[in-house]
């Protein structure tokens, strides 16, 4: 039931270009704006895709640079908080659940799992945000700071992603205002799904980040 | 509804396969398997068990689990997987290679 709703979403916005062919001019003008709508879509989805390849290589190089002061400086490594990061990695990991919790919702037109999801998503982002910076203060407070050539690539690289938290809570707060005021529907939930993407990807980034700067 | 059907047969591939989606239930085990692959991680900094190897595996498999199920990767055009897993495998090449220079 859940995919033939799905299905509706997409299909009802989208005759092939075979049915252009077939129907002619008939109804040319609705059609050519629905297709238009769903392209549009499957373009922003592609576009959406190529922007996090490409903040990859940005946390790559990064990645890399951290490396390199983490086997030159064990000693500051040795101060990293790993049992209060190891709580924020699970907080990350509930805000992804929460983000397809809000998604499986607005699909299936509960509108309460969209606004629940997307109010759990915004707090658990803000818990995450505030531990790190806990984490920053108490690192400081080991003299790990900027001025030290293991803090600058320690801070380069989790305060890129702390960025990049920020910037999705400020997008998850502008879609909870929009899902407030009954914008999304289950056939029109795209708002949710592309800022869904951004979110899951900081995750992502996240997994990699606490292995190889904490685990490691 | 009827018109939905109809457009089904005759909506393009890419479309069929965008709007299929993961079930509320594989969600909630997804999570489950995320959350008990960060336990085997933790368990294996702190037991120094087989180490970096392992814990990069386990790392990869958690964000294969994340964009396939999560991000829908599964249930997308093909395409989207391998703008995503091309720029990963090259990144992950050149991090191996910056290794040797490190250790």
């Amino acid at each position: 039931m859940q995919q033939e709703t799905a299905l509706t979403q997409t299909v009802s916005h989208a005759p092939s270009a075979a049915e252009h062919t077939a129907h002619g001019a008939e109804h040319s003008a609705d059609h050519l704006k629905m297709a238009s709508f769903t392209y549009s879509i499957e373009n922003s989805k592609m576009a959406m895709w190529l922007f996090l390849a490409s903040e990859m290589f940005l946390f790559s190089v990064l990645i890399i640079a951290y490396i390199i002061a983490r086997y030159a400086y064990p000693e500051a490594h040795a101060q990293l908080n790993v049992p209060l990061t190891s709580i924020n990695t699970f907080i990350l990991l509930l805000s992804s659940f929460s983000v397809v919790w809000a998604l499986s919702g607005v699909q299936t037109g509960n509108q309460t799992r969209l606004l629940r999801g997307l109010a759990g998503v915004i707090g658990l982002g803000t818990l995450f945000f505030l531990l790190m910076m806990y984490e920053y203060a108490e690192m400081s407070h080991h003299g790990i700071t900027l001025a030290h050539p293991f803090g600058m690539a320690f801070y380069a690289l989790t305060g890129l992603h702390g960025a990049h938290v920020v910037i999705g809570l400020v997008w998850a707060v502008y879609v909870f205002n929009r899902a407030f005021n009954g914008v999304y529907t289950k056939d029109n939930y795209w708002g949710v799904e592309f800022w869904g993407l951004y979110w899951h990807f900081v995750d992502v980034v996240w997994i990699f980040i606490f292995t190889v700067v904490y685990l490691l | 509804m009827a018109d939905s059907k109809q457009l089904t047969s005759g909506a393009p591939h890419a479309e069929r396969h965008s709007a299929k989606h993961a079930t509320p239930g594989t969600y909630v085990a997804v999570l489950g398997a995320l959350a008990v692959l960060t336990l085997i991680e933790l368990i294996v900094v702190y037991l120094g068990l087989l180490g970096q190897i392992l814990l990069v595996l386990i790392a990869i498999s958690k964000a294969w689990l994340v964009l396939q199920f999560y991000m829908h990767l599964r249930y997308e055009r093909k395409i989207l997987t391998w703008i995503f897993l091309l720029p990963a495998i090259a990144v992950g090449i050149v991090t191996v290679i910056m290794q040797f220079f490190v250790t």
